[in-house]
């Protein structure tokens, strides 16, 4: 038995080492193989976020680039059709394509992050309003899975496989039931670098996200020798799975979003924020609701009573295009594109309705 | 708590180092410990139902064998089940993360009006029956007794299973008739949360009653024993269903642990693990992602998820009784093995001797023998499968797709029966491509059962039956794939069942070399890792 034992231990250390030899960390702008990006899953935040931002914009990941708040170009206002601005991420950019694509009513513009959640989306448009770059039409698209990541500061912490370097608000309610936004004080890709580069203000943010973030985990988070063994590395991938299996769990069950840190109000204070500085600035605002695989009609429920209540125009997903029925869905769990060209084409629709477009 | 979570690997050896450093009749009380903390991790109150079901059948087993009872058994007994109530159900325990201040816990105590109600109620029925039982006992002679009290025993253990496990689904089906024939009933329904692992620890304690009867064991004297036996916490909640003959006495008697025992034990939780977390959670996914789905899938969809399914449910349910095997070999004590190769069959009866032999063999003692067997005329013959494989399809749960599984089962067999009733019209052949195709065929029909049994309603059933007899034009795939860990373990694991099968040696893997054998356990030890990041999934078993 201890020999069997010995060999075991031999035989792991071998295969350790060889799958780290083998498959070691990715390099960005080369496409990895599956085998490479599988045994890269379990590496650390830390270390996957030192490798796609690099040394220079030039040489980073275009994950490390997506995301970030961007000013309106000035050439945009001076467009003559209505404009069309939609904040949201992957899925609202096919459809943005698309419409864009199919008609030429609108000059669309597309401002995104990846796997945006809603928070990220608002505090886009706000910039944006901000700058008095406001559009005629402005489309919030609203993805189901995103929803949790409410209670998140940005892209690196809720996708460990994949993490992003963007950094949103995270919005709360105060005793008035007035929205407070929180962020992290980095508004650009190299001002990420420089703070990921330097010790004392790295660690000022990780103890910020490890106060706000909800989906902040320090054993995945942090670079450290479980790096260095695929074996560790793979069992910490396993644990960061139920880590935030464990959180998202907090905020949704089989029975829908749950309110916990009141986050269904706030999604909802958000719409209705939304809405009302639209109307204040004389634009129309709509709603696109991806009701993405795995989450039924909850996004739907959640937000219908605000939807309603204020008469927003809005599209669900959800009537035509069921979260449940597999074949409206390619295995990375977007919508198949000949879905999305429909979905395209329901919201043309809803739009050429509008009243003043 | 799950054999496959983290507090099982740290409640285990705790509870093997006390167990090996206790003397016996410590050892005994410890595990009894064990395994209500065990059970009682996921619903304490249900602790209630083990004990009341451990008195009764520890009560009426005295009584079946010597037609009376000790003033002090049946204190012994009374005392227990008021305990438990009052622990169980009137003391409302609060969350455990209040724990780490104990005066905290304390002052969270309290107590609730349910328990108190329950306790009320189950005095007055209790000690009423204890006062007809006394009453009757004097007018019956000693035959009669032991049926009276082996009724008083089957009564109290299905009235327990019906209620808890049947009650809405035969409330719907009522409503269902009522309705087709033009009435709009509306019954009154439960909320009902079924207790897991009831019907496995209900069918162990009738087996007892029933083997009391038969004479074929005697009834015991040791309550805590007893209770060890019925809720004993390897197989608690999902099996082996163990025999009283069997498992009793091992429990009554010291133990001894060898070596062998150990490694193997080692083994069998070892390749559980892998089964478990890297086959059977691994595959989940793919099967839900057809079998959850709403709308219009494919033949090849179907198919794909079916063969996923027959994978699943065979690696999901044999880890669980490796594991409890294995367990149970740590403590010196033997389980029943019970699942042998069973896709190896060629044919139903095979398939029934090597799938879930713990509860096939059971309904054929206890059902099947008992109403004839093959000993009264072929009619009723086909009678008794049909009626054992129907009991034995409702058996897994509360809803028509059972019921129909079972039946298909019933039907499967009797056509078997039908046709290969005589040596000369034998189905299965013995050179190796007539063996193969009876693999082959017979896994077809097995895959079909399990479409029926997986199923989500019987609309589900009539439209993938449709599509996989007639809508092959399209042939699109949309079904998940499984994620890596699982694709990489199949072969591993289908390669391990050939060399079993081939060999006839359970433990074929001690010829292999040292450093195979280390190999091979460096690479399930990754495969494991590998699959922990799929989404953990309760053993199919549990809500049986």
């Amino acid at each position: 038995m201890v020999k069997l034992i010995l060999w075991a231990v031999v035989s792991m250390i071998t295969l350790d080492l060889g799958v780290n030899y083998l498959f070691s960390s990715p390099e960005n702008g080369v496409q990895p193989s599956k085998l490479t990006r599988y045994f890269d899953y379990g590496r650390s935040t830390e270390s996957k976020l030192l490798r796609i931002v690099a040394a220079t914009n030039d040489k980073a990941a275009d994950i490390a680039k997506a995301g970030w708040f961007e000013a309106m170009p000035d050439e945009v206002a001076a467009k003559k059709n209505p404009q069309l601005f939609v904040y949201g991420m992957s899925f609202s950019n096919h459809i943005g394509r698309i419409i864009a694509h199919e008609t030429d009513d609108f000059d669309v513009r597309l401002f995104a992050g990846p796997g945006a959640p809603l928070n990220h989306s608002y505090a886009y448009y706000l910039r944006h309003r901000a700058q008095h770059k406001k559009g005629d039409v402005v489309v919030l698209g609203i993805l189901a899975s995103a929803i949790p990541k409410l209670n998140t500061m940005g892209g690196m912490t809720a996708s460990f496989e994949g993490p992003a370097t963007h950094l949103y608000p995270r919005y709360s309610l105060d005793e008035n039931d007035k929205l407070i936004e929180k962020q992290l004080p980095i508004f650009s890709l190299n001002e990420f670098r420089e703070v990921l580069h330097n010790k004392t203000q790295w660690s000022q943010v990780k103890h910020r996200l490890s106060d706000e973030d909800s989906f902040y985990d320090e054993l995945t988070f942090s670079a450290g020798f479980i790096d260095k063994s695929t074996y560790l590395s793979v069992f910490r991938r396993a644990w960061a799975a139920k880590h935030k299996q464990n959180v998202t769990h907090q905020y949704f069950d089989d029975k829908g979003f749950k309110n916990t840190h009141r986050m269904v109000e706030v999604a909802q204070k958000i719409v209705s924020e939304f809405a009302h500085k639209a109307r204040e600035d004389g634009v129309i605002p709509v709603i696109v609701l991806f009701n993405n695989r795995g989450y039924g009609e909850y996004l739907f429920s959640m937000l219908n009573p605000v939807l309603t209540e204020l008469k927003i125009p809005y599209y669900s997903t959800h009537k035509d295009f069921p979260a449940t029925q597999l074949s409206n869905f390619i295995p990375d769990g977007h919508f198949k594109p000949k879905v999305d060209q429909l979905i395209a084409l329901d919201v043309l629709g809803l739009l050429e309705k509008l009243d003043g477009v | 708590m799950l054999f496959n979570s983290i507090e099982y690997f740290i409640f285990l050896p705790i509870v093997l180092s006390l167990y090996w450093l206790s003397p016996h009749g410590i050892q005994n009380k410890l595990l009894l410990a064990a395994s209500y903390l065990f059970y009682g991790l996921w619903d304490i109150r249900f602790l209630f139902l083990i004990v009341l079901s451990t008195s009764v059948d520890f009560l009426m087993g005295i009584l079946i064998n010597e037609g009376c009872l000790k003033k002090e058994q049946f204190w012994k007994s009374t005392g227990w089940v008021f305990l438990s109530a009052f622990l169980y159900l009137v003391i409302s325990w609060p969350s455990l993360s209040l724990l780490p201040s104990f005066t905290d816990y304390l002052s969270n105590l309290a107590t609730n009006e349910f328990g108190w109600l329950v306790t009320f109620y189950l005095s007055i029925a209790w000690f009423l029956g204890a006062f007809f039982v006394t009453r009757l006992n004097i007018t019956m002679s000693f035959v009669n007794k032991r049926k009276f009290y082996l009724g008083i025993s089957i009564c109290i253990n299905l009235a327990i299973l019906a209620f808890f496990k049947y009650f809405n689904f035969f409330i719907d089906s009522a409503e269902g008739v009522m309705g087709s024939l033009g009435a709009n009933p509306e019954f009154f329904r439960l909320d009902i949360i079924l207790p897991v692992g009831i019907s496995f620890y209900t069918f162990q304690t009738m087996s007892y009653s029933l083997d009391v009867y038969r004479g074929k064991i005697k009834s015991t004297e040791h309550f805590l024993d007893f209770a060890l036996f019925v809720a004993y916490f390897p197989q608690l909640v999902a099996g082996p269903i163990e025999r009283a003959s069997n498992l009793l006495p091992r429990i009554i008697t010291p133990r001894t642990i060898n070596l062998e025992q150990v490694k193997r034990g080692l083994v069998l939780i070892f390749w559980g693990l892998f089964k478990k977390i890297v086959i059977a959670d691994g595959v989940a996914a793919s099967v839900n992602s057809i079998y959850n789905s709403s709308g219009q899938v494919s033949a090849v969809d179907i198919v794909f998820a079916t063969l996923l399914f027959a994978v699943q449910i065979y690696c999901d349910f044999s880890a669980y009784s490796d594991i409890a095997r294995g367990t149970s070999k740590l403590m010196g004590i033997e389980l029943m093995r019970n699942f042998n190769l069973p896709y190896f069959s060629r044919s139903p009866s095979d398939f029934w001797q090597r799938w879930h032999i713990s509860l096939s063999s059971w309904l054929r003692d206890y059902l099947y023998i008992p109403l004839g067997g093959n000993k009264v005329g072929a009619v009723k013959t086909y009678r008794n499968l049909m009626i054992t494989m129907l009991l034995g399809g409702l058996w897994h749960g509360a809803a028509w797709n059972y019921v129909l599984w079972g039946a298909y089962q019933g039907g499967v067999l009797s056509v078997y029966r039908f046709f290969s009733s005589s040596e000369k019209n034998k189905l299965v052949g013995s050179n190796f491509i007539q063996s193969l195709l009876a693999f082959v065929l017979f896994f077809s029909i097995t895959c079909y059962g399990w479409l029926l049994f997986r199923a989500v309603s019987l609309e589900q059933i009539i439209s993938f039956t449709k599509i996989i007899l007639f809508e092959w034009g399209d042939l699109s795939i949309n079904i998940k794939r499984p994620p890596l860990a699982a694709l990489l373990g199949l072969p591993i694991l289908i390669m391990y069942e050939i060399f079993e099968y081939t060999s006839k040696n359970v433990r074929f893997y001690k010829l292999f070399y040292m450093p195979v054998s280390g190999g091979l356990i460096a690479l399930i030890v990754m495969l494991i890792a590998m699959g922990l990041s799929s989404e953990s999934t309760q053993f199919i078993y549990f809500q049986f």
